[in-house]
């Protein structure tokens, strides 16, 4: 009895272990009388923004159905909303499926390139600011209906392994070297020259071109679709991005052009480059083709009498891979070969003019993609400041940059 | 009196800590609002503030080792100039809890668990905070010693890893010296830690040479804040303003882009560790303060009194980040008055009387 007595005295006397008890009964009743999140929830994967011909807002969410089964399928729905703002969509679309919109599990933003017309980042930003969507969340623009391009992710997600984001981390890895994030978007925004790029994907019919699996979908018509025919579509990742000034499109690239910007970016890491109709000592009127294995891009900027040059030095690692000739068959391991100077010679020919492209690009649309304005500005504050006074359109900065090029390849 | 003194590597600790908590989540990217990259130097000017009143601190130690401040004002000053000065005090510490709680419960809900309500975070966080002011200066200091160990492991895995995820060149000479002045004053209050020494002046065992001690954790402390801050900017560049939590989004930023997976959990732990121990700290510096305001009353008094005001202002006050910011850069400067301000004067009049003495007993 006495030592119960102690017990009870320290007890409430270690106010700490008072405190754990008191959370433990109080907040653990509460838990176990509380809804499950998702009675309470709509867990969207995905999200996708069209304009309507009256020039509503429509908002498709691809949003995951807890449904009790006995396989591990996982059951997704895409839900359509109109209204006049972003705001009101979404408290429709609550209505739709009777539950609050959440979005920490969304991974895909797909925008229909009208919005990309007009600045999009105020729609985004409503994402960001007020509905608290990750930085990190990708985006895809399309021509095809986000809505439609929605249900074609759909079909990935319940039936294969393949997300739609795997295609865009591929891209991040291999092909643009940029990310297509609200992060990197809005780093671009926010930009001295406000320039960013976004990752294109296009639906094609099931007899096109691509990459992705096909799907069988119905096409959505009004709220909450209902199934009117069936199309087969597939999704169509041919490398291609929308250049963005201000939020605004002003050019779509393509894989090539993009190959290009990286060279001057320095991400170029992989792909290829081919020179047609070569002849030298080892080969004649051959297509001779090059893989990239390592690239080593070093941008230097300075001012030579207050004009701004920028010093690139292109250092390429490639491997002659295939060699065609064609009036002969292959008659040897081209993996042995070695490449003669004057196909290095044509290489760096072809380097320098695939940078000089990327340039052209970046000078006709005012879009600085390789932070030239950082590093000028970074360099010599002041000279760059007198320069840019000097301009009458600061914007219009990149056509009077110098840009001196020395590509060096070397053979593995 | 034993048990109520921290020795000086007990006081570095709480002087890296303190240096330390408060500076890593909102202020990085409300200092890249004031001043773009240049914030850095707002952190360089208010660490030299910090590392002034420090060295006022040490020379104080050394002309009066066995005396409190507010004895000494007492002595000096006469007894209104110190419940003036020690209701400042009073308020100083009031109004930073009040910032420091805003902060955390903000950052709190939004990343863990956004239902929860102001209720639970008052139930974790005021028993312990509490209890902590109650407790002897020496249980908070062994305190501070024990957690010490995985606040710093945690803090340095923190630094090396935010350093991964940086791959953009930021713009530099963007922010102007008026604007990293402005920024400087509207966020002063979050700094002015270090007077806390002043509080507990008389309980700090200090011999001869720990000034260096004292200067050494809070230099070390003050370069782990620029890195952390330098991070961050290098991380988000343009975007630096669109993340409010420095620690939390530097360690993001590698689950994103490193293939980490949830590594910013770790600095959710740090803050939590920072939070009680600063939070428990400003408490019982209040609780002193109003020991010395009302001398008469017990510690009680002063937690029972603080938890109803508190409630009342945080009920009025909080509730949302823009509300704290601006709580924060619009209110808060003035209450720094006390610590940037009337500490150092005091404590400079202190020291030109002991010299006024000396020479006046030689001739």
């Amino acid at each position: 009895m006495e030592k119960l007595k102690n017990s009870l005295k320290l007890f409430f006397k270690t106010p700490m272990l008072l405190v754990f008890v008191f959370i433990t009964i109080f907040y653990g009743g509460m838990a176990l009388g509380k809804d499950a999140e998702v009675d309470t929830y709509a867990v969207v994967t995905a999200i996708g923004l069209d304009k309507t011909e009256d020039g509503k807002i429509s908002l498709s969410l691809l949003t995951f159905v807890p449904i009790v089964t006995q396989n591990f399928a996982e059951q997704y729905e895409v839900v359509v909303a109109e209204g006049q703002s972003l705001a009101e969509t979404f408290d429709f679309a609550g209505l739709h499926l009777g539950r609050e919109i959440g979005l920490s599990h969304a991974k895909l933003v797909v925008v229909n390139d009208d919005y990309f017309e007009s600045d999009v980042s105020v729609e985004l930003d409503f994402l960001v600011r007020n509905k608290n969507l990750a930085m990190s969340t990708s985006i895809i623009a399309t021509d095809a209906k986000a809505n439609e391009f929605l249900n074609v992710i759909k079909s990935f997600d319940s039936g294969t392994s393949i997300k739609a984001d795997d295609l865009l981390k591929f891209n991040e890895d291999y092909i643009y070297s940029f990310e297509s994030t609200f992060e990197s978007f809005y780093k671009g925004l926010y930009s001295p020259t406000k320039s960013a790029m976004v990752t294109f994907l296009s639906l094609v019919g099931e007899n096109e071109e691509g990459i992705a699996i096909q799907t069988s979908q119905g096409e959505q018509g009004g709220e909450s679709g209902s199934q009117q025919g069936q199309t087969k579509r597939k999704i169509l990742n041919d490398g291609q991005a929308i250049l963005c000034r201000e939020g605004k499109k002003v050019a779509q690239i393509d894989k090539e052009m993009m190959k290009k910007i990286n060279l001057i970016k320095g991400n170029y890491n992989y792909g290829s480059i081919v020179i047609e109709n070569f002849t030298d000592e080892l080969f004649q009127n051959a297509r001779l083709t090059f893989e990239i294995f390592d690239n080593v891009t070093t941008i230097k900027a300075g001012f030579s009498n207050g004009v701004p040059v920028i010093y690139l030095d292109v250092k390429l690692l490639v491997k002659l891979s295939e060699a065609r000739e064609y009036d002969l068959e292959i008659k040897e391991n081209v993996d042995f070969k070695n490449i003669s100077k004057k196909a290095i010679k044509e290489l760096e020919f072809k380097v320098k003019n695939a940078i000089s492209d990327g340039v052209q690009l970046m000078r006709e649309h005012k879009c600085d993609l390789a932070e030239i304005y950082t590093k000028l500005n970074n360099t010599n504050p002041s000279k760059w400041q007198e320069f840019q006074e000097n301009l009458s359109d600061k914007d219009e900065f990149l056509n009077f940059v110098v840009f001196k090029v020395s590509p060096q390849i070397f053979s593995n | 009196m034993k048990n109520d003194s921290i020795n000086i590597w007990q006081t570095g600790i709480i002087l890296f800590i303190l240096i330390f908590a408060n500076k890593i989540l909102l202020l990085p990217s409300l200092f890249y609002n004031e001043a773009k990259v240049e914030g850095v130097f707002c952190y360089l000017f208010l660490f030299l503030l910090e590392l002034f009143l420090i060295t006022l601190f040490v020379f104080l130690k050394r002309k009066y080792p066995n005396s409190s401040f507010s004895s000494l004002i007492r002595e000096k000053l006469g007894v209104v100039t110190l419940k003036i000065f020690y209701v400042l005090f009073l308020l100083y510490f009031f109004c930073k809890l009040v910032l420091i709680y805003n902060i955390t419960y903000i950052f709190f809900k939004d990343l863990i668990y956004k239902d929860n309500d102001a209720f639970l975070y008052v139930i974790c966080i005021f028993p312990i905070i509490n209890f902590l002011a109650v407790s002897k200066m020496r249980v908070f200091g062994r305190t501070a010693q024990i957690f010490f160990p995985l606040i710093f492991i945690i803090l340095l895995i923190s630094i090396v890893l935010s350093f991964i995820g940086t791959k953009s060149t930021p713009l530099l000479f963007q922010g102007s010296f008026s604007s990293i002045f402005i920024g400087s004053f509207k966020h002063i209050s979050s700094f002015g830690d270090s007077v806390f020494l002043i509080i507990f002046f008389d309980k700090i065992d200090y011999k001869k040479k720990d000034g260096k001690k004292l200067f050494f954790m809070s230099v070390f402390a003050m370069i782990l804040t620029l890195l952390i801050v330098i991070s961050f900017y290098l991380s988000y560049t343009y975007t630096s303003f669109m993340h409010p939590y420095a620690i939390f989004e530097v360690l993001g930023n590698i689950k994103d882009y490193g293939g980490l997976g949830r590594v910013d959990v770790i600095s959710v732990i740090l803050v939590i560790f920072l939070t009680y121990l600063q939070m428990g700290l400003y408490l019982k510096c209040f609780t002193e303060s109003f020991l010395v305001v009302f001398p008469k009353l017990s510690n009680v008094y002063a937690l029972v009194s603080f938890d109803i005001a508190f409630f009342f202002v945080v009920e009025l006050v909080i509730r949302n980040l823009e509300k704290t910011v601006l709580y924060g850069q619009s209110v808060l400067p003035y209450f720094s008055l006390v610590s940037f301000g009337l500490v150092p004067i005091f404590s400079i009049l202190f020291l030109l009387m002991k010299k006024k003495e000396k020479s006046d007993g030689k001739t």
